[in-house]
């Protein structure tokens, strides 16, 4: 009587688009769960009340006690007893976490050690060479005045993105798409086809901004299918060279 | 200053000349005519138009083969400064030609129901105290004579004189600094007028309560948490944890003069999404509950959602109805609830007859005999997903019932989900009791007018049910989800919107489309008809405006 | 039916502040009488001599004497200034004071020479005994019939329950003998003729080009199409004036009376 779900097939949709587990597949591998934004805020939030006057902003404030790079290092299994329990006859008292909660903390760490390595090996210069350049970026990014329309706005990408962060959109730009930058293919009864992204529908039309940057409603009897696509952005990994993927990652974290 | 073109006549005396329009066949509002509610469907009396809360009119002015001409007669825009971002969720009531609502915040106004002009105007400030977990909501008022109540944001309940808009009382109902609040239009049962707080998200502790309609003198008060001592406080297993237990009300109760019996629908338990501060069933949160509306003392209930983790309020309207029902004439109670299942009861006795999903669900799989659903999933600390979502496969929205197609019309979420995430809650004084937001797809209308959802996400509908069987007769499905009522007709049409700021008519028996119209904003209210000089109205509220249709002339 | 003669008092010298631009236009909405100017004046002496001066004139940019004001040129916005203050200068407010007892520090203001007064009423007003007063206004004079006072009354007429902190004597008494003199915009009267003869008369609510929205003087809510309308228009006070009907005494008392009521809507 009771129509029920296929629970694992459907609980793979929000985990995909909510997790960022995909931008760090080398730390992950140590996490005993994936976490999802939520967490690395909360992480973050529960480090910044309880480990940052110790450990400094950047994990690094102990000599000789980079908590950052040492969370890369070490499993779930060695690193929540610590955080949680404290190491005995040290200042390291413990927290009185649950274990869930030092789990968004040693997450939120391993993104503070990614975004740390990438900053350093990147040239922002060369980074804004390749993004203006042969990196195509302005054909569907605008940065201030200059670029395309059809994608987000990067003006201000530095302020709301983290490096690693960054680095993942690049390498892999369908991992997580922000729900108001998805595209879909308008397929019409007389057989176009409009791409785009976007912006509004109701139950009887769809309002796209189309890849060449016009403002298109479409009424949905004229629509045959409203197809949701994948983003039209491509992977950079096999198009720059890390340094240079590193350049690009440093020069968007500069923009505020 | 220019007088001219204005004529000027003196009125000697005292003496009043006594009207004598067409339109002025007014009268107090006695228990007696809110008793017989359907016997004048000119007016439109009590929240949901009638004890029974049927939300269903016998005006035939309106009809399946002339409404592709219905026009709109006027619009009241409201005077908040929030504007069409505010929720606008108050159902009218109509008293021989003049009509009565409540605009954000806590605005009551008298409106002639033929030009939507206004009468007066009752503006209530709130106190800077009030929490307010969802919007500065109202959803309308209640009559008795010629007295007005209207509850407040605050907490307090306003007794307002229907001719001049003057305040005849005024008392604190709760207090509105640890998040108590009044968004319920009240009910009137004799002479007492009956309410009781919304605010399930500041750990209150819920109770319904009535005063003397004249007074404003408290006549008694059900705890819908029981403390100690009182019976059902055993579902509260841990000390002092019905403090801070929720059981708000914050929709609409119905009422069966025959059997003397009202009925509320009550909230969640507090914390929303952290039950383990709360062990045991949280009696009577999530639940209906039955009382003699002369002393408040319960005669029945039943729980849809015991020791609830997903915030499925109870709060929807019960609908009672006089049916064969499987070849019995019952007395029977409707219940489409958030949870997801659609409800039958004998309202008699509570007896449970039938229940199944009218919507995706996997929160359970089953009830046992006596009505108690089979719980399989729950919150954890690593995120479950759950159907329905937070926000319910249907809520406070209005649902009805026709007489003429014997179905049941329920504004529906369908086949949504949230991830409810368990994490650690400790209750503040005046601060949200809550625990983790589970995921939405489906924000609230904010300033961003956007709708890019994926068709997986979920979508919404009006759906025709047939309480014989639970079964879905029909779907008119809508892009966007809908927080609108529904009105019926007796010559089979269905009234009803969508955040998308439609209002459509559709034909009760299929649900066909037969006319619509953009409002250029949200609905989320209940319609309404009424007929003024044998003309038939209906109004809808949408955005930041109450909007009026009829036919041409 | 003859119209009624609207008085419409147009301060002497208006014109002429006219020309000096439309913020310091002097509005006067009330005439004042000696009684009030006088109360206000002692008022004044009490609570504004002391940083304006005996003549008003003792702050500069802010000369009361001169008829011009800064924050607002009616009776309602002086009041509001006096009660609230200005913040972010050194004019605190003045809460204690009740609305009619600023209103006649404002007439007060208003009959400094060049606030361009005259006063038009030189009437003596008498204030007498309140609860001799309270037995007229339930008894003889009928009030009750159209006034009510803290819910207890009619409701045709204005509701008095505070009418004692927002008038003063004199416009009280002045509206006992005179009611069509000066009525307040939410309580003029209307009267309409339907297409059958029939008469409406009540309390003017709203009105916009087409229709007209009143409490009939059986208190009910009533609104007409204008277009089904014979005849419509404004009407004088259904108050009658108690000029010939009570004696000086009891209007004092009733003065007295209505200035003790102070009750609920006191602000």
């Amino acid at each position: 009587m009771i129509r029920t779900l296929a629970i694992a097939a459907a609980l793979a949709f929000p985990v995909a688009a909510s997790a960022v587990s995909g931008r760090a597949a080398a730390p992950q591998a140590q996490a005993n769960f994936t976490a999802t934004e939520l967490d690395y805020a909360e992480g973050g939030a529960l480090y910044r009340n309880r480990c940052l006057r110790c450990h400094g902003p950047d994990g690094v404030a102990l000599e000789g006690t980079d908590i950052a790079a040492l969370s890369t290092t070490l499993s779930d299994d060695d690193l929540l007893p610590v955080i949680i329990g404290g190491i005995p006859e040290t200042a390291m008292s413990p927290t009185g976490l649950t274990a869930f909660e030092a789990g968004t903390v040693a997450a939120y760490l391993r993104f503070v050690a990614i975004d740390r390595v990438t900053e350093a090996q990147g040239d922002a210069a060369r980074g804004q060479a390749l993004v203006e350049g042969r990196g195509g970026c302005l054909v569907c990014h605008a940065i201030e005045v200059a670029g395309g329309l059809v994608a987000p706005d990067l003006s201000d990408i530095g302020s709301r993105r983290r490096s690693g962060e960054l680095r993942d959109s690049l390498l892999d730009p369908n991992a997580e798409v922000r729900t108001e930058n998805r595209f879909v293919d308008a397929h019409l009864t007389g057989g176009t086809t409009v791409r785009g992204r976007l912006l509004n529908q109701d139950s009887f039309s769809v309002q796209i901004l189309s890849m060449d940057e016009r403002l298109t409603a479409i009424s949905k009897s004229d629509l045959e299918e409203l197809e949701f696509i994948d983003s039209p952005m491509p992977s950079f990994r096999d198009r720059l060279t890390p340094q240079e993927l590193n350049d690009i990652v440093r020069y968007l974290t500069t923009l505020r | 200053m220019n007088l001219r073109g204005l004529v000027f006549v003196q009125i000697v005396g005292l003496a009043g000349i006594l009207a004598t329009g067409s339109n002025l066949a007014y009268g107090q509002v006695t228990s007696e005519r809110l008793l017989e509610a359907g016997q004048e469907p000119r007016n439109w009396l009590t929240y949901s138009g009638g004890y029974d809360s049927q939300r269903h009119t016998t005006l035939t002015g309106i009809t399946p083969a002339n409404v592709v001409d219905l026009q709109l007669e006027w619009v009241y825009q409201v005077r908040s400064r929030a504007g069409a971002a505010e929720k606008f969720e108050a159902t009218p009531l109509v008293v021989d030609g003049v009509m009565y609502t409540v605009t954000p915040p806590n605005d009551l106004v008298a409106l002639d129901a033929l030009t939507g002009r206004a009468f007066w105007i009752y503006s209530h400030t709130p106190s800077q105290d009030a929490r307010v977990c969802c919007g500065r909501i109202n959803r309308g008022v209640a009559i008795h004579g010629d007295t007005l109540f209207m509850g407040t944001i605050d907490a307090h309940l306003l007794a307002i004189d229907a001719r001049n808009g003057r305040l005849k009382w005024d008392v604190e109902v709760a207090d509105p600094a640890l998040g108590y609040a009044l968004t319920v239009a009240p009910l009137i049962v004799k002479d007492k007028v009956v309410v009781g707080p919304a605010g399930g998200e500041y750990g209150i502790r819920g109770f319904i309560v009535a005063y003397d309609v004249e007074t404003g003198n408290e006549e008694w008060r059900f705890n819908t948490v029981p403390g100690p001592g009182e019976p059902a406080s055993e579902t509260w297993e841990r000390e002092d944890s019905w403090r801070t237990g929720g059981g708000s009300i914050w929709v609409t109760g119905s009422y069966d003069p025959e059997l003397d019996l009202m009925y509320w629908g009550v909230g969640n338990p507090g914390p929303d999404w952290n039950g383990d501060s709360r062990p045991g069933d949280n009696l009577y949160t999530d639940s209906v509950v039955a009382l003699d509306p002369d002393n408040g003392e319960l005669q029945w209930h039943y729980q849809f959602t015991p020791h609830d983790e997903m915030d499925y309020d109870a709060v929807q309207v019960p609908v009672l109805v006089d049916m064969n029902w499987r070849g019995e004439d019952r007395q029977v109670m409707l219940w489409a609830n958030r949870n997801g299942l659609f409800y039958v009861f004998d309202r008699t006795d509570g007896e449970f007859l039938h229940g199944s999903p009218f919507v995706e669900v996997n929160w359970m799989d089953g009830f046992d005999e006596n009505g108690r659903p089979n719980q399989v999933l729950a919150p954890t600390e690593g995120g479950t997903l759950i159907m329905p979502n937070n926000q319910g496969a249907t809520n406070w929205y209005s649902p009805s019932y026709s007489p003429e197609t014997e179905l049941f019309y329920i504004p529906s979420w369908v086949d949504t989900f949230s991830v409810y995430t368990k994490r650690p809650v400790e209750y503040v004084e005046g601060q949200q009791f809550v625990g983790a937001f589970p995921t939405m797809a489906m924000p609230a209308l904010g300033t961003q007018p956007t709708n890019v959802r994926l068709p997986e996400e979920g979508f919404g509908a009006i759906q025709a049910v047939d309480p014989q069987t639970g079964d879905i007769e029909w779907m008119f499905e809508m892009t966007d989800v809908t927080d609108s009522g529904v009105l019926s007709t007796a010559s089979n049409l269905v009234f009803a919107g969508g955040r998308e700021g439609y209002f459509y008519a559709l034909d009760a028996r299929d649900g066909s489309m037969l006319w619509r119209q953009s409002l250029g904003g949200q609905v989320s209210a209940g319609p309404m008809s009424y007929e003024v000089n044998g003309r038939q109205y209906v109004a809808i509220a949408a955005g930041a405006g109450l909007f009026v249709f009829a036919l041409p002339e | 039916m003859p119209p009624v003669r609207m008085r419409i008092r147009v301060i002497a010298g208006c014109a002429a502040l006219i020309l000096t631009g439309a913020s310091t236009l002097t509005a006067q909405e009330h005439s004042y009488a000696p009684a009030d100017i006088q109360a206000g004046q002692g008022l004044f002496q009490g609570n504004c001599s002391g940083c304006h001066g005996q003549a008003g004139d003792g702050v500069q940019g802010a000369d009361l004497s001169s008829g011009r004001f800064r924050r607002g040129s009616s009776d309602e916005d002086l009041i509001r200034v006096i009660r609230s203050g200005i913040a972010g200068t050194s004019m605190p407010p003045h809460e204690s004071l009740s609305v009619g007892d600023t209103r006649t520090i404002v007439a007060f203001l208003r009959s400094l020479p060049a606030g361009g007064v005259v006063p038009v009423d030189d009437r003596e007003v008498r204030v007498g005994d309140a609860a001799r007063g309270q037995a007229v206004f339930e008894g003889r004079g009928e009030c009750t019939t159209c006034h009510s006072v803290n819910g207890e009354g009619g409701l045709r007429g204005p509701d008095l329950g505070g009418i004692g902190a927002r008038r003063s004597p004199g416009s009280l008494e002045q509206s006992i003998l005179e009611p069509s003199a000066e009525i307040r915009a939410g309580n003029r009267s209307y009267r309409v003729v339907d297409a059958t003869g029939a008469t409406v008369t009540g309390l003017l609510l709203n009105q916009d080009t087409h229709s007209i929205q009143m409490m009939s003087t059986d208190e009910r809510l009533v609104s007409f199409l204008k277009s089904e309308l014979r005849e419509f228009g404004f009407a004088s006070s259904p108050m009658p004036s108690y000029q010939d009907e009570l004696s000086g005494d009891e209007v004092a008392d009733l003065v007295g009376y209505l200035l003790s009521l102070r009750g609920e809507d006191a602000q």
